[in-house]
């Protein structure tokens, strides 16, 4: 049974999640403090972690840092709105997606989802498919409505990276670090021509994006595919 | 009625106290002459309040080696004086910083009318005295009564000693209790001879001379007289705080005409003395008359002002051509009603040639009011109006013109003699005295006249070269000549010297009317203080500096000036104390002179709203005799900074009084907006609990999606809440990125069509619409704030559009419903917070069009809200060109195929 670790200061919350959690078939494991959390990590050996910001004993980015130097469970972060900077400062250190609060359950678990099978250690020798976009990373072609699409050399890097990561959000940062090597500035600026590019060759309507959605102050999320 | 008339004892006890709140008592033990006991009074007094529990310190005891007084000194703790070298010699006096920190209840220091060292603080004991007394430490202090100011001179001529160390009978005034320590001339004789007394290293024959019993009984009678009379002035001034009216002073008003002449120290003295006798105000008077004064009678005027103030005396010197009638017209308009004035001034001979004195002149136009005309004592320099020989050195530029001048027109009329003859040449003398009124000296044009009178007469009249005159004519020709030449000379000069005067009245005049009037249409204090520094510095031609208040107690270490200057903790301290002590001080005065400046306190009648400076050029003097007129303008610079002060204050309450009132607006609206949500949850999930409800799956799902919209609801509020926190705190702080508008507007679109599917949302993007800088997640709450709204205040099925165009430079995003829109009236207030529409659905807090306007205006953008063509509400946001990034083409890539 997939296990899940809660580590969430309010009870009232752990204990929604572990209804909702295993009336799906996970098993629920709940820590009120980070350095609990840390703990039960290593005791439990849980699937993935959801990590709430603000937790009263350590900082969240602290936490994470230290979890990372010894394990690569899958992370979730769960944060408020206005807390961006901090999300992004999570998932540069290692976390796996973040949810904002209030959350839809259905969509927590999909994330949760996501994130575990990424963990799967073989890489997929499939291509990857998503609505009317597929992706061969090994042939390097590029189809929509199994048509073939033109790409310019850093928009095929961009989409690789988000294939990568479908389902789950890949900052700013990451995208630059992985295109531009890790000096690069972060001025965002032409990350956005190529997304908006890219959006013109993938999207049925740019200006309506279905696939390469944004994750406002975050970066950005290639919507998942059906199947695997 | 006679209970009105009494005082309540308390009122008085509280009128008495609230004088003196926060300010130290001063007990001074007052005697005839050294030996009467005063220091050993004072040390048994202390002693007696000491072991009533009273902190008492010694600032500075002088025991003179008596046995009796060094015993008891004991007893007491001793501030360590300050030891000071003046020339070579090593000499000592009171620590007063050390005393000040050391801040005991009560601090004895004898000898108030010593004289300092150079190179502490004050000039006089006395000044260490009141400081302290300012402090809030009580005093206790002994004097003798020859070293009061204005006894001086009375004791100088009984005793045929001089007196060097004087203070000012106002600080007596300041003293809560005066203890006469006397004994009777006998007693004090009986002391002498037993050498009892210590009479320091005076001459053995002033000493006799001071110790013989007819002086003794002549101060002892004076020491008697003034404490009387103190007696007399305290039971007045009780009597005045219990609220009567004003029977402390006696309706009389003194004015002392004073001039630079040394004389003039003794006038004020005499009417000091006369003035406290008679419980009346006095006013020390200078005519400004438009003489030229000497380096040394600038200074005799200086000290004779600093007297007048130091004695208690309004001084105030006003310029007037005319003395006399200065005097008089100052005197009526002021209420004098007795004038003070020296004898000297009286004219000793009374001739048809002679002009009346200034005394003469006062004496005959004064009418109803009493004139005293008083002999001057001590130094007998009687001051005239300058010599010839003085004028002649002053003005010997001007002078050397005017021969000049003189010579020049004789020459040509030598020239000119042969063809008009020698009566015309007078004509052209003439001419030349006139042109020589327009710039010398009365003198120097007398002169000019009578030269040029006795030259007509040797080179032109004949016969000539002689000063012989042969015929009757011309002597009558030259006399007439010559009365002509001094009646203009003469007419001249004073029309020249009236018109200095009105220039430097109409300047000052001109000065304060400018001043007050740019003064009252400022409204910063930094703008007021920068003006008025101008005016102030280009008037006086002299710089100028500002320290404004900071606390009651303490002004800003920021120093306001035109120009960049430093100000070391040594002046700032100059500053400061004339802040803390009210009174002016610095350079140009006696306390601190060491300053860099000269700075006088901001004066309004309840507090002190900061310190002046100003510092002549290198070089030239301070000119006294401004004195009072740089007050003015210090006073009305203090008037319109309170007025700022006042001004920012009520602004204050009026925030407090507004946000107060949104605070009462925001807890209604809020408690209504956050139960109704909650209501529905508790309501729909209560329902769900009962299992034959949760069983029907139409109910479920209703119940259920009531919930959820709820929540949403409830998020929408928390959000907007906390944003308006953050703007309106100035938390909010723009993380500006380069976006595109696209995803702007498709982000909020999506969440909007996940939120509620009864608005179609159509969406229009003009193709050329560039990058913009802007902070994307306050900006996605902005449209998703007006996208809410459209969707609650139309009905279902009423389409949204969001269109996103190019407008000039910038950006314009609009977004437009169908629905009934607003009453235009309420338009404009649309964007106010907690301004509820009166045709909106119910529901909202009127807090998210504020808030989008706050973010849009953060991003120097407009936003505007307009009736459309379909009736609807349209709202509008403007972004400017700053925001814009111009259209940024990614570097062209060739598109490899793949």
């Amino acid at each position: 049974m997939t296990s899940v670790l809660v580590i969430d200061d309010e009870i009232q919350i752990r204990r929604l999640l572990r209804v909702s959690l295993e009336k799906q078939g996970y098993a629920v494991h709940e820590a009120g403090t980070a350095s609990d959390g840390l703990q039960l990590v290593l005791g439990k050996k849980p699937d993935i972690v959801l990590l709430d910001l603000g937790l009263p004993d350590r900082d969240g980015a602290d936490a994470l840092s230290e979890l990372r130097t010894w394990s690569s469970v899958p992370v979730i972060v769960l944060s408020v709105r206005n807390a961006e900077e901090e999300i992004v400062k999570l998932l540069d250190v290692g976390a796996d997606d973040y949810l904002i609060k209030p959350f839809n359950t259905g969509e927590l678990i999909a994330r949760i989802k996501v994130a575990i099978r990424h963990r799967a250690p073989a890489e997929s020798q499939e291509p990857f498919v998503s609505g009317r976009l597929s992706v061969d990373l090994i042939a390097r072609e590029v189809r929509v409505s199994g048509e073939l699409v033109k790409l310019t050399p850093t928009e095929y890097g961009l989409l690789r990276i988000l294939v990568q990561h479908a389902g789950r959000v890949v900052t700013h940062g990451q995208i630059l670090r992985e295109l531009w090597g890790p000096n690069v500035d972060q001025d965002t600026n032409y990350l956005r021509v190529y997304i908006t590019g890219l959006r013109k060759k993938i999207e049925e309507n740019p200006h309506m994006p279905r696939l390469l959605i944004t994750e406002p102050g975050v970066g950005y999320r290639l919507a998942a595919g059906q199947g695997s | 009625v006679s209970d009105d008339l009494r005082p309540d004892p308390d009122v008085l006890l509280r009128a008495i106290e609230k004088d003196r709140e926060g300010k130290g008592k001063l007990k001074v033990f007052f005697g005839m002459a050294a030996g009467v006991g005063k220091t050993y009074s004072m040390l048994k007094e202390a002693r007696q309040k000491q072991t009533e529990g009273v902190d008492v310190v010694v600032g500075y005891l002088e025991s003179h080696q008596r046995k009796e007084t060094e015993e008891l000194a004991t007893v007491f703790e001793t501030v360590p004086r300050i030891k000071m070298d003046y020339r070579g010699r090593a000499l000592e006096e009171m620590d007063l910083d050390a005393v000040l920190t050391r801040k005991p209840a009560l601090v004895l220091v004898d000898e108030l009318a010593h004289t300092n060292v150079p190179g502490v603080r004050n000039e006089k004991r006395y000044q260490d005295v009141l400081e302290l007394l300012a402090k809030g430490i009580d005093v206790f202090t002994t004097v003798n009564v020859q070293h009061l100011e204005s006894f001086a001179d009375t004791v100088e001529e009984i005793a045929g000693i001089s007196v060097h160390e004087r203070i000012p009978d106002s600080v007596f005034d300041a003293a809560d209790q005066v203890v006469l320590i006397d004994i009777s001339p006998e007693e004090l004789l009986k002391r002498l001879a037993e050498g009892k007394v210590y009479l320091g290293d005076a001459a053995r024959s002033a000493v006799d001379n001071f110790f013989k019993r007819s002086t003794l009984t002549a101060l002892r009678e004076m020491s008697l007289r003034y404490t009387a009379l103190l007696v007399d002035h305290q039971l007045a001034g009780y009597a005045q705080a219990g609220g009567r009216e004003s029977p402390a002073k006696s309706g009389e008003r003194l004015l002392v005409a004073i001039s630079a002449s040394p004389n003039s120290a003794h006038l004020i003295r005499w009417t000091r003395q006369r003035a406290f006798s008679l419980k009346a105000e006095w006013t020390a008077l200078f005519i400004e008359s438009g003489q030229v004064l000497s380096e040394s009678a600038k200074d005799g005027l200086r000290k004779n002002m600093n007297l007048a103030r130091q004695l208690g005396a309004a001084v105030v010197s006003i310029p007037a051509e005319d003395v006399a009638e200065a005097v008089l017209r100052y005197a009526r308009t002021s209420n004098v009603s007795q004038i003070v004035l020296g004898k000297s001034g009286l004219s000793k001979r009374r001739g048809f040639f002679t002009r009346r004195s200034v005394t003469d002149r006062i004496l005959a136009a004064s009418a109803d009011i009493d004139v005293a005309v008083v002999q001057e004592k001590g130094t007998t320099v009687v001051h005239t109006p300058p010599r010839l020989a003085n004028v002649l050195r002053w003005q010997s530029g001007t002078l050397l013109l005017s021969l000049g001048l003189v010579a020049v027109v004789t020459l040509i009329n030598l020239l000119a003699l042969a063809e008009v003859g020698y009566h015309t040449v007078s004509i052209l003398y003439l001419l030349s005295v006139i042109a020589i009124s327009f710039f010398a000296t009365r003198a120097a044009v007398m002169v000019c006249a009578a030269l040029s009178a006795v030259l007509w007469d040797y080179f032109f009249i004949p016969p000539r070269f002689t000063f012989a005159i042969s015929k009757l004519e011309d002597a009558l020709m030259i006399v007439l000549y010559f009365v002509t030449a001094a009646a203009l000379a003469f007419l001249m000069t004073r029309l020249r010297t009236n018109q200095r005067m009105l220039a430097v009245r109409e300047k000052r005049v001109t000065l304060l009317y400018n001043f007050s009037q740019n003064l009252s249409h400022l409204h910063s204090i930094p703008e007021i203080a920068r003006t008025s520094m101008e005016r102030i510095s280009k008037y006086f031609e002299a710089e100028c500096i500002l320290f404004l208040r900071d606390s009651e107690t303490t002004i800003e270490r920021t120093v306001q000036s035109l120009s960049p200057v430093e100000i070391d903790d040594k002046e700032f301290g100059v500053a400061q104390w004339c802040f803390a002590n009210r009174t002016p001080c610095g350079k140009y005065t006696d306390t601190l002179a060491f300053a860099r400046y000269h700075y006088i306190p901001l004066l309004t009648p309840d507090s002190t709203v900061g310190v002046l400076g100003i510092r002549m050029p290198e070089g030239r003097a301070w000119p006294h005799d401004q004195d009072q007129f740089l007050q003015t303008l210090g006073r009305n610079l203090s008037l319109s900074i309170e007025r700022e002060l006042l001004a920012d204050e009520n602004r204050k309450n009026l925030m407090a009084r507004e946000s107060e009132r949104l605070g009462r607006v925001l807890l209604n609206t809020i408690s209504h907006e956050l139960r109704t949500p909650l209501t529905t949850i508790k309501g729909s999930v209560t329902a769900l609990q009962d299992a034959s409800t949760a069983e029907d799956r139409d109910a479920r799902s209703a119940l259920l999606s009531e919930t959820l919209t709820a929540t949403d609801r409830l998020n929408s509020i928390v959000e907007n809440l906390l944003s308006m926190t953050r703007l309106e705190s100035g938390m909010l702080r723009l993380k500006k990125s380069s976006n595109d508008i696209f995803d702007l507007v498709s982000v909020v679109a999506d969440a909007m069509r996940r939120q509620s599917r009864d608005h179609p949302l159509s969406i229009r993007v003009d193709e050329d619409v560039p990058l913009v800088s802007l902070d994307f997640i306050l900006m996605t709450q902005v449209l998703t704030n007006i996208l809410v709204n459209a969707a609650r205040h139309t009905p279902p099925g009423t389409p949204v559009e969001i269109s996103v165009e190019r407008k000039g430079r910038g950006v314009r995003i609009t977004v437009a419903d169908a629905g009934p829109g607003v009453a235009p009236e309420e338009l404009p207030h649309l964007f106010e917070r907690f301004f509820r529409g009166s045709r909106a659905a119910s529901g909202g807090v009127g807090l998210g069009l504020s808030i989008c306007k706050g973010i849009v205006e953060a991003h120097d953008g407009k936003i505007t809200a307009y009736l459309n063509r379909k009736g609807g509400l349209s709202i509008s946001i403007f972004l400017p060109d700053s925001v814009v990034e111009g259209q940024t083409e990614g570097i062209p890539e060739r598109e490899t195929a793949s």
